[in-house]
């Protein structure tokens, strides 16, 4: 098993946002995650990479096999949990190929394996940035410094495709692109599918599952996973809008 | 203190010294005497407390002798590849040790006359008493037409034998017609003593010429202040970058005058603070004419119980049109008990100019370390990557690679230096 969530409760200071999530991934899965804005599904993400602020008030997380809940973020990272981030950050003066790079040897340092030198990456990155269709200008500039939106996420998909995690968490990946760079970013993330990774494609709209085919759809509401199916659930939803089952709303 | 510095200034004269200007000397003395150490009761020494001064009596060290074993082993120890050097020794130029281009021009400050440069910036207590005391000095000139491509590194080593010394050194460097140059002062010191250096410089920039100018300060437990007043001509370029790695005391007084149109300013300030250590920064920089461009971009970084002051002036006078002036204070604390006072303004007296300035205290954005920490970097590497990238927008304006070099490596000692 991948990822098994058990029950998991959190809140943001006093306000619980998590109401007892239950998620099992296998190896080799793709799951998506639909929501509406404020379901809980950055929270989740964020709890999983294992960002502060959060209180996790009952419940469990296993990664292979074992609790994550308290391994920094670094080393949830260096054990292959990856996350896309929805807004990823720009850090002024600090080199993305420079950056790239820290990271990667992190990760080598991390395995055993000796660190790559300037040009060494530099030859493997190239071939990275062909699998994202990204320019090698990008390389030159601070990390995600006047990139635009899809820019961003091409950069995303770079770090995931050359860090090789075991599972990534897709968070609004879709958000901000058009329909050429969602192609280019799908196509990023199927050619990177392997039976023994897995993946957790956090959306609002079905948009993006057009691209990247879920094997298991989940509908998050109020902090609570409320209906799990294939992939005509995402179809499903689009039709009847999130209000289908929302029995309150209705 | 009045006597102290009277009897001190007789006795001096006794030795031979200030035969030169003596009026001018003797006018320094009497503001001296009768301002004495500024007070934080004073808008400009509000957060930078200099009172303790006064109860010591610091006597003028150029006649204590000097060692050349360990100025030798200084240098060496500082050597910066592709610059020409000057050597200043407690004030005095000591040709020994320098070597530089034979076009340019070096002389005894008080051989040449540069008095009246300063006749238009505001004195303080510090620099009236450099005027009483300064016995000696730089005059570098880089002739009409010239361009010096390696940058001259101006070394001032200045030694002390106890904590109640003062150096009083000055400098004054004039840039030609269509002159260019690349020029560095280094303040080093070898000697633990609390002692003070009094620094007041001038740069002058004649029509369509270009300084670079570099400062490095990084005497460890030396009071360090300086006076530095820049004047410049119709389209000359002054580009400014200075660093200052830790001095329990460094004050800085730097006055930009663009007196002739289309001059451009840069001023890039780096700040690494840290144990006790106070950095203040009080800057002006005037557009008194047209078609003037100036962008400064002062920057401190704080651990520990250190402090930054920030006073930052930029004056668009009357009639200054098409001024294009940036003002930047950035600090990042990287202790509770760091402390920033800043103060950044603007005073705008034309209408057709883009002026915008803007200061920001904080510690570093959580959600870039997490960003960086998601992908496996950990904490502290991420903090010095940040902090990296903060220096970054000071250091990549040095256009001598070497000179890069030793801020980044400065910058580095002083990550390393964390603990």
């Amino acid at each position: 098993m991948m990822l098994k969530i058990k029950n998991l409760h959190a809140s943001v200071g006093d306000k619980p946002i998590l109401k007892g999530i239950n998620l099992e991934v296998k190896a080799g899965e793709m799951h998506a995650i639909m929501g509406r804005n404020g379901s809980g599904k950055s929270t989740l993400t964020n709890i999983i990479t294992g960002k502060e602020g959060y209180t996790i008030t009952d419940g469990s997380i296993e990664y292979k096999g074992k609790s994550i809940l308290d391994d920094s973020p670094e080393d949830r990272a260096l054990n292959g949990i990856f996350q896309s981030f929805q807004y990823p950050v720009v850090i002024h003066g600090v080199n993305n190929t420079y950056f790239l790079r820290t990271a990667y040897n992190a990760k080598r340092k991390y395995l055993g394996q000796p660190e790559l030198d300037a040009a060494s990456f530099m030859k493997l990155i190239r071939e990275k940035m062909k699998l994202v269709e990204m320019d090698r200008s990008y390389l030159k500039r601070s990390v995600n410094d006047g990139f635009s939106g899809g820019e961003k996420k091409r950069n995303e998909i770079l770090q995931m495709v050359t860090l090789e995690p075991s599972l990534s968490i897709l968070d609004e990946t879709d958000s901000g692109l058009d329909i050429d760079a969602l192609k280019i970013v799908a196509n990023g993330v199927n050619n990177f599918r392997r039976e023994d990774r897995s993946f957790i494609v956090i959306t609002h709209y079905q948009r993006l599952l057009k691209y990247i085919e879920p094997d298991v759809v989940h509908v998050l509401m109020d902090g609570q996973i409320v209906k799990t199916g294939g992939k005509e659930l995402a179809l499903a939803l689009e039709e009847k809008g999130y209000g289908w089952l929302d029995g309150d709303q209705l | 203190m009045n006597s102290f510095y009277g009897k001190e200034f007789d006795r001096w004269v006794k030795d031979g010294h200030g035969s030169s200007n003596h009026t001018l000397r003797e006018v320094g003395l009497k503001h001296f005497q009768e301002l004495g150490f500024p007070t934080t009761r004073q808008e400009e020494w509000r957060f930078t407390n200099v009172s303790q001064l006064g109860k010591s009596h610091y006597s003028w060290s150029s006649s204590t002798k000097v060692d050349e074993q360990a100025i030798q082993k200084l240098l060496d120890e500082h050597r910066i590849a592709d610059t020409y050097t000057i050597c200043m020794i407690n004030g005095v130029l000591n040709k020994n040790l320098s070597n530089f281009h034979e076009s340019i021009i070096i002389e005894d400050i008080l051989s040449a006359n540069t008095d009246s440069f300063h006749e238009n910036s505001i004195s303080t207590p510090f620099t009236d008493w450099n005027t009483a005391f300064y016995n000696s000095g730089l005059y570098l000139e880089i002739p009409d037409n010239i361009q010096i491509e390696k940058p001259i590194r101006v070394i001032w080593i200045n030694q002390f034998n106890s904590h109640t010394e003062v150096v009083h050194s000055k400098s004054h460097v004039n840039m030609g017609l269509n002159s260019e140059a690349v020029i560095i002062d280094h303040f080093l010191t070898d000697s633990n003593y609390e002692s003070i250096i009094n620094h007041v410089s001038g740069i002058q920039l004649n029509e369509n010429s270009q300084c670079e100018y570099i400062k490095i300060q990084e005497e460890t437990s030396a009071k360090h202040f300086h006076s530095l007043d820049v004047i410049q001509d119709a389209n000359s370029r002054y580009i400014s970058t200075q660093l200052a790695t830790g001095s329990p005391l460094n004050r800085n007084e730097c006055t930009i005058i663009q007196q002739g149109e289309g001059c451009d300013s840069k001023l890039y300030v780096l700040g690494l603070q840290r144990d006790q250590h106070h950095v203040d920064y009080q800057t002006i920089i005037r557009h008194d004419n047209i078609h003037g461009t100036s962008r400064e971009v002062v920057k401190n970084i704080l651990r520990d119980s250190s402090r930054a002051v920030f006073n930052g002036r930029v004056i668009v006078a009357r009639g200054s049109q098409k001024t294009d002036a940036f003002q930047s204070n950035k600090n990042i604390l990287l202790s509770k008990n760091a402390r920033v006072n800043a103060n950044p303004q603007l005073e705008i007296y034309a209408d057709d100019v883009a002026c915008s300035h803007g200061s920001t205290t904080g510690e570093l954005d959580d959600d870039a370390l997490f960003y960086l920490r998601s992908r496996g970097i950990g904490l502290d590497e991420a903090q010095s990557l940040m902090i990296s990238g903060f220096a970054t927008e000071v250091i990549e304006n040095i256009s001598s690679e070497s000179i890069r070099d030793l801020f980044t490596l400065r910058l580095e000692n002083w990550l390393e230096a964390k603990a």
